[in-house]
């Protein structure tokens, strides 16, 4: 073996014994920090426009805007009727959620924070193992702190519980 | 036959009220605790009383319902504490009123030869007094304004009204009525007071029987009204009871 590839070798062997040191005294990625958060509202009842969108300033402090067109679409509801719809919402721990006499599920609407978008998506819940439509139903919180759930009682079916991973069952884990 | 029919009939009218009573959710805790602040808005103080227990009731049977006490730790504790506030005052108002009903005495004509004008004057600066008083009584337990126009809306406030309005009025015309019209006639001078002083008995004695019947309506619409599922709620509109 040559000086020259003696000394590459050398070289190469103290950069990986370097960078295998290096690696272990990296500081440890630390787990986010925690506080206690409880955030939520009581129901909120608020009338459907024309357009498919309510004002959150029906019910302040909150304020805002949300078009509800796309959910009323799929649940077949017209906005325009001469009676306007009046959905329910209720805040829960940073989503909001939606019902309304007449739907299939219950809506929930991730908003994006910094934009004035929101994802959203439909939790089916099967009334009587069909898809009968909500009647007369509420949305509450119901659970423990560890796990809080979202509770909707209905006059045509027995609660229905939106458990912590947004899925609807007969009971709140 | 006939029974048959009788036994048929009775058993659709069970099968259609079971089904009635399935169609109503149970009132939660929010619709209670709404109720509850509705109820003392409008000064039905027993209401707001009742609709309370009932959510205690209700989130001690099932802790579920208030995850992190909520309710039980931040919603209730201010609304109860207003409520009792507005019961002890609605309470020293409904010992006011009695005893001041108790306490009122007309002037006797027969031994003060009394005139119409004496009656009058003893009515207005009694009711001046007891209005006074009883506002007094008012603004020394209630500070909050808020406070002070849910409380002129009970039936405490409401009777102590009456008592300024038509039940001191009504005292004096019981207590003055036929004495004053004994001593007044045949004075061709008096004559005229005499007429008046006798139309506004009258009146009076209308006004109170329009009042006493009138709210026996409304008693008898609010009982249709909760028969069919249905209150009267803020605005006069008609809502649904669970």
């Amino acid at each position: 073996m040559s000086y020259s590839r003696r000394c590459l070798l050398l070289q190469g062997t103290i950069l990986a014994a370097a960078i295998v040191s290096g690696c272990a005294t990296a500081p440890e990625r630390q787990p986010q920090p925690t506080l206690t958060f409880e955030e939520h509202t009581l129901r909120i009842p608020l009338t459907v426009q024309a357009n498919g969108s309510v004002s959150l300033a029906e019910s302040p402090p909150l304020i805002g805007r949300i078009d509800l067109s796309p959910i009323l679409k799929a649940e077949g509801i017209s906005a325009a009727a001469k009676i306007r719809p009046v959905v329910q919402l209720m805040v829960h721990y940073g989503r909001f959620y939606v019902v309304a006499d007449g739907f299939r599920s219950v809506w929930e609407i991730t908003p994006q924070p910094g934009s004035s978008a929101a994802s959203y998506r439909s939790i089916p819940i099967a009334a009587d193992g069909g898809a009968r439509p909500v009647k007369d139903g509420r949305l509450s919180r119901f659970g423990s702190s560890q796990s809080s759930c979202l509770r909707l009682d209905r006059a045509n079916g027995p609660p229905i519980f939106i458990t912590p991973k947004g899925e609807a069952a007969n009971a709140c884990p | 036959m006939p029974a048959r029919k009788g036994l048929f009939l009775a058993l659709l009218l069970l099968l259609a009220g079971n089904r009635l009573r399935a169609a109503t959710v149970e009132a939660d805790p929010h619709e209670l605790y709404t109720r509850a602040s509705k109820d003392l808005t409008r000064g039905d103080l027993p209401a707001a009383n009742a609709a309370l227990a009932r959510l205690h009731a209700v989130i001690k049977s099932s802790p579920g319902w208030d995850p992190e006490g909520v309710f039980a730790r931040e919603l209730l504790p201010p609304l109860e504490t207003r409520l009792k506030r507005l019961e002890s005052v609605a309470d020293k108002l409904d010992r006011f009123s009695t005893m001041a009903l108790e306490e009122l005495h007309p002037p006797d004509p027969l031994k003060d030869t009394s005139t119409v004008r004496n009656y009058t004057d003893w009515v207005t600066s009694v009711v001046r007094r007891l209005r006074a008083e009883r506002d007094r009584i008012i603004a020394a337990d209630l500070v909050n304004p808020e406070e002070r126009a849910i409380l002129s809306r009970t039936e405490s406030y409401a009777r102590s009204q009456r008592l300024l309005e038509t039940d001191a009025l009504r005292k004096m015309g019981i207590a003055a009525g036929d004495d004053i019209i004994g001593l007044l006639a045949g004075d061709p001078n008096q004559e005229s007071i005499l007429l008046r002083f006798r139309q506004l008995k009258l009146e009076l004695m209308q006004a109170v029987a329009d009042r006493d019947r009138l709210n026996g309506e409304v008693g008898r619409y609010q009982q249709a009204l909760a028969a069919a599922g249905m209150t009267l709620g803020a605005g006069g509109r008609l809502e649904t009871v669970a």
